[in-house]
Parts: structure tokens; sequence; C-alpha cells
């Protein structure tokens, strides 16, 4: 290459830099209208969860419409739904980086954050569970002085391990990650405030060869480390219930399908947000069709797992000749919570599999409809996993109807908006997406943009 | 002019990777020691890395440290409970190993992730209340900066002639 065809590639190359700086960072402007009118709406039902939070604490735990023997209910379901959620961040941002998928890079970010606040909200749930919530460091498992040690056989114990750990490297990953990105917000910031904020935030990192050599080897270690905790995580969730021998619970395929519909579940919500991010933000050139499209094939490749999973259930079911597990399954899809179950099938087993075709992989209308049916789906495939097999266990006189009271679903309705309220100010103040990286691996549409800066 | 004097160095600016990774070179080719050179870039620096033959990032001993320290945590919390406060169920065995597997397992993580951050503190000498000598806002932005930490006149005449003779632009605000 000429010196001449070098330094016109170099300043193209400077100009998209440039421009991914400025539209990156455009997203930390001051609030718009719409931002403003959807924060007002988040806060409302975030209000109506608190008071309803308030009056069980109040009034005590009989306000949330548990029946004997459904005494895990829609807050477990809750918990189980979030943590699920979470599970597709650290999926994209480290096992997909382990893989080298260049796609992560415009919504690995967005993946990341979502699973922090995630991890946040589903670790509300089993405080809210408690009933009585001033008593939970009764939940901390160490031994004390209170005479109550943990129990190391009982797989909640296993659970605040797993979901402690998950939080922290999932926080520590999206704060490493966000390092380089902040320095760029701070080296940019327009106020004294945001300039102090992201000068204490941003460490004082300059980018040096130094820097980025550790940077980079940490990166890869904690890729390293996150990736078999994504698959440990989730499985520990599942063993809340697989460990105990209510049918429909005890069942060996319970970590893998728990695993792979927490991804299934997660990547949705991933579409669900990047859909409106993209278009409130004007970032087309950085998520596209591309993008959408790999998120789509991850999507109907966990639906398809999820819907074998579903049929193995039922096949073990039947094959293990034990009269309670039959019963469950039978009932399950024809019994009382029948109308659950088949929400569950059609969002996650039918309607995914649109996703065959490529017309519906690359609509951006489409992909969001069905993302919302997804995660309607799987909050419902909770649902009926932990409700309808405790309402139909192993005895008649056991067998009971639960239905969720306006507690439960206001509580349930404040979780969403708990988290969007996190996710609305993140991307208020922090960048949604990686600069740095975005700048290494420039999007397809920023390649094309820079061939023709350099032709021109 | 190409490169902008400074009180402790010299600072020259690249608009490519390539462009500041070559100038590496021939700024030792011309007597600088390579710890006298600090690269800055907007983005991850896998090809400078390739030509500073600096020692292995020590990180991966600080994430070993704290796995194997996690992993013992996880296996004496798990196995000291188990035998200070011992559950007698059924005439089975008061330990059980499968289940402190899952303990350790997590504390491998936990601590190997903390550990990990630690490293990239440590050894990136972050937080840093003061920024480095030679550092530019444009080089988190579109350019990529050598700067060579010299306080002889000499030193600096030499690398300005340098980073000159290579093309280095001179670093100055622009509008985007």
């Amino acid at each position: 290459m000429s010196d001449r065809t070098m330094e016109k590639s170099g300043r193209a190359q400077a100009q998209i830099f440039r421009r991914v700086n400025r539209d990156i960072l455009a997203t930390l402007q001051r609030p718009g209208v719409g931002w403003a009118a959807m924060m007002a709406v988040v806060l409302t039902v975030l209000g109506i969860g608190v008071i309803a939070e308030v009056y069980q604490i109040k009034v005590g735990l009989g306000v949330a419409g548990y029946e004997p023997p459904v005494m895990w209910a829609v807050y477990i379901t809750d918990f189980v739904f979030w943590v699920g959620i979470a599970h597709s961040g650290t999926l994209i941002s480290a096992i997909l980086f382990l893989f080298r998928a260049q796609f992560r890079t415009a919504v690995y970010r967005i993946s990341e954050t979502m699973t922090v606040f995630a991890v946040m909200t589903a670790g509300l749930f089993p405080l809210i569970h408690l009933g009585r919530v001033w008593y939970f460091y009764y939940l901390v498992p160490y031994p004390n002085e209170r005479l109550l040690w943990p129990n190391f056989r009982s797989p909640l114990v296993w659970d605040f391990f797993a979901i402690s750990t998950y939080f922290t490297i999932s926080s520590v990953f999206l704060y490493v990650g966000l390092i380089p990105d902040i320095a760029v917000a701070r080296d940019r910031a327009r106020t004294r405030f945001r300039r102090r904020l992201y000068s204490v935030l941003s460490l004082g990192w300059q980018g040096t060869d130094t820097q980025w050599r550790h940077y980079n080897r940490a990166y890869l270690f904690l890729a390293g480390l996150a990736t078999p905790l994504v698959l440990s995580v989730h499985s520990v969730v599942s063993w809340d219930f697989a460990m105990a021998i209510v049918p429909g619970w005890h069942s060996t395929i319970f970590a893998p399908y728990f695993v792979a519909g927490a991804i299934f579940s997660g990547v949705a919500m991933v579409i669900t947000l990047v859909v409106p991010l993209r278009r409130a933000f004007g970032l087309q050139d950085y998520i596209d069709e591309y993008h959408l499209d790999r998120l789509a094939k991850l999507l109907l490749l966990t639906s398809s797992i999820v819907f074998y999973a579903y049929l193995v259930e039922f096949w073990t079911a039947w094959y293990s000749g034990s009269d309670y597990e039959r019963a469950v399954f039978w009932d399950r899809a024809f019994g009382q919570y029948a109308w659950a179950a088949w929400i569950m099938y059609s969002c996650n087993c039918i309607i995914p599999l649109a996703l065959w075709f490529r017309r519906v992989r690359t609509s951006w209308f489409w992909m969001f409809i069905i993302s919302i049916f997804v995660n309607l789906g799987m909050w419902f495939e909770r649902f009926v996993i932990i409700i309808q097999s405790l309402a139909h266990e192993f005895e008649p006189f056991q067998w009971d109807y639960y239905t969720p009271t306006w507690v439960e679903m206001a509580i349930t309705a404040g979780s969403f908006a708990w988290f969007l309220m996190w996710f609305l100010l993140f991307i208020k103040f922090l960048p949604s997406m990686a600069i740095a990286e975005l700048k290494e691996l420039l999007p397809p549409k920023l390649k094309r943009a820079k061939e023709e800066v350099e032709k021109a | 002019m190409s490169a902008e004097l400074l009180e402790r160095g010299v600072r020259g600016a690249f608009y490519t990777l390539e462009e500041a990774a070559h100038a590496v070179d021939v700024l030792e080719e011309n007597g600088f020691a390579q710890s006298d050179i600090t690269v800055f870039s907007p983005i991850p620096t896998a090809e400078v890395e390739e030509h500073f033959v600096r020692p292995r990032s020590p990180v991966r001993y600080m994430t070993l440290t704290g796995g194997i320290l996690g992993c013992i945590t996880g296996f004496a919390l798990t196995y000291w409970t188990f035998f200070a406060w011992p559950h007698h169920v059924g005439g089975k065995p008061v330990s059980s190993f499968p289940v402190a597997v899952v303990i350790m397992f997590e504390l491998t993580v936990l601590l190997g992730g903390l550990f990990s951050l630690a490293a990239v503190f440590i050894f990136s000498r972050i937080p840093a209340l003061t920024m480095k000598p030679g550092y530019h806002p444009r080089f988190s932005e579109d350019l990529f900066g050598v700067f060579v930490h010299t306080s002889e006149e000499e030193g600096k005449r030499s690398a300005s002639r340098v980073l000159d003779g290579l093309g280095a632009l001179e670093v100055r605000d622009e509008p985007a």
C-alpha cells in the first residue's frame, strides 16, 4: 500500500472512530420527553409494587394467596424468571467472546447490563417470599452464633452461593468492560458533574499499552470463569426443584433444561430491549439485521432445546411407570392448569417456529413481537413447573387450586418496573454500547461507510 | 511539526495502530529503550503487544491464586460446618463431598474473578489520581499516541526527528 493510500485509509478510520464516539455518547445526552414519560410510568408501577409489599409486611404473608400445598408460588416463579433473564447476558458477553462471535460486540453491553439488573431483581424475591424480610440475614449461610448453622446439603444454600457469585462476577465483568468506555465519556463530558462522575468511575484509565495488556488478559480470564458459572447457576436453581421428590420436579433433565430455558428467555429479553433502544437513539448503523438474525438463530436453537425438554419430560413420566409422575404430566396437559401449560407450549415452542423464515428473523417488528411472546411463555413455564407440580402432589386429598392475589401481581409488575428503572438510568448515564470494541470490530454498516470514505 | 515537545518527553500521534507500532520499532532502532515508550490506543491493542518484548501479563497468576484459594475456602467452610455442627440423618455419613463440590466451585469462580479484578487494578496502576504524561483526550477517540519518556534535550530532539520522519501528526482538538 502506498503512503498516500495508507494515509487516506488512516483518515477514514479516524473519521469513523470519531463517529462511533459521537453516536454512542449521544445516548448520554439530556433525557427527552419519551424517556421522562417512560420513567414516570415505570416509577408509578414500581410505587404500586412497593405499596403491595408494605401491605404484605403489615398484614402478613397470608395476603400472598399461598394455598397449601402451593407454598411456593408467584414469588418463586418471579425469582426463577429473573435469574433466567440474567443468563443470556453472560452467555453473550463471555461464551460468545470465547467463541470469537463478532456479532456480540454490538449487543453485549446491553445484555450484561440486563444481567446485573435482572439478578438484582431476582434477589428481591427470596426476601419478599420470606414475609418477615427483616430476618433476611438468617439466609446468609455462614456458621454463626445464632445456633442456626447452614445445612450445606440444602440446594437453597447452594443457590445462595451461586446467585451471589453470579451477581458479583457479572458486575465485575460489566464494570471491567465499561472502564475504557467511561474514559471516553470522561474525555468528552460537557458538564462538571459528568466530568467528575466519569473521572471517578474511569479510575484514571488512559488506554496505554500496559493497561490494555493486563486488561485483555483479565477480561479473557473473567470470560473463562464466567462461562462455567453461567451453566452452573441455573443448574443450581433447577436443583432447588429437582432435589425434592415432588413429581414433576424430580428429574435429571432439569439442569440442562433450565439452562437452555434461561438462555432462551434472556435472548428474548435482549431483543425486547434492543429493538426500542436502537430506534430511540438512532443506532441503526450499529445494530442491524445481521445482529438481529444471529440473535434470532440463538433464540431458535434454545427454543428447540426447550421444546425437546418438554417432550422428554412427558416421555420419562410415561416410561418411569410411576403413577404419580404420570398423573402430574397428564394434569399438566389436560388438568386445572392446562390453560397455563398451553400458553407456555404455544409461546415457547410453536410461535418461535416462525424463526425458521429469514424474513421473520430480519424483521424488527416481528422479532419484537416474538420476543414478547417468549418472555410471556417463559414466565408461564416457571409458573407451570412450580405451581402445577405442587398443586398436584401425591395424594388427591393434597390437591388444590391456587390463584395469585392482587398483592402478588402488583409485586410482579413492580419487579418489571424495578428492572426497567435501572435500565433507563443506565442508558442515560453510561455508554450502552462497547465503544472501544466497536471501533476494533466495526459493524458491517460502518465498515461499508469507512470504505466509502476511503474511495472518496 | 509532527511531534509536540513536552516537559517530560515527546509525543507523536498517528491515525493507525500499524503506524504507531512501526514508530515503536523505529524508536527502538534509534536507541530508545522499550521501557521509555508508551503507546496510547483507543482500541484493545493486540498488535502493539506483539511489538513489545514485555513479560507476559502476570494477571494469570493472580487469577490462579484466587481460584485455588476459593476452592480451599469452599472445602474448608463445608467440611468444618459438617463436623462442627453434625447432622446425623438415617445413619448416613456426616460429610458429603458432592455437596462440598458445589460450594468449592462457586467460591473458585468468585475469588478467581475478584483476584483478576484486583490484578487489573494493581498491574495497570488504577485507580490513578493523576494522568500519565503524554496523554491526550483524542487518544480515547480516534488517534494512537506514542510517547517517549526523556528529559534530556538530546533525547527529545532525536525522538522528535524520528516521529517527524514517520509523519506523526500534531495533536490538537479538531472538530468531529
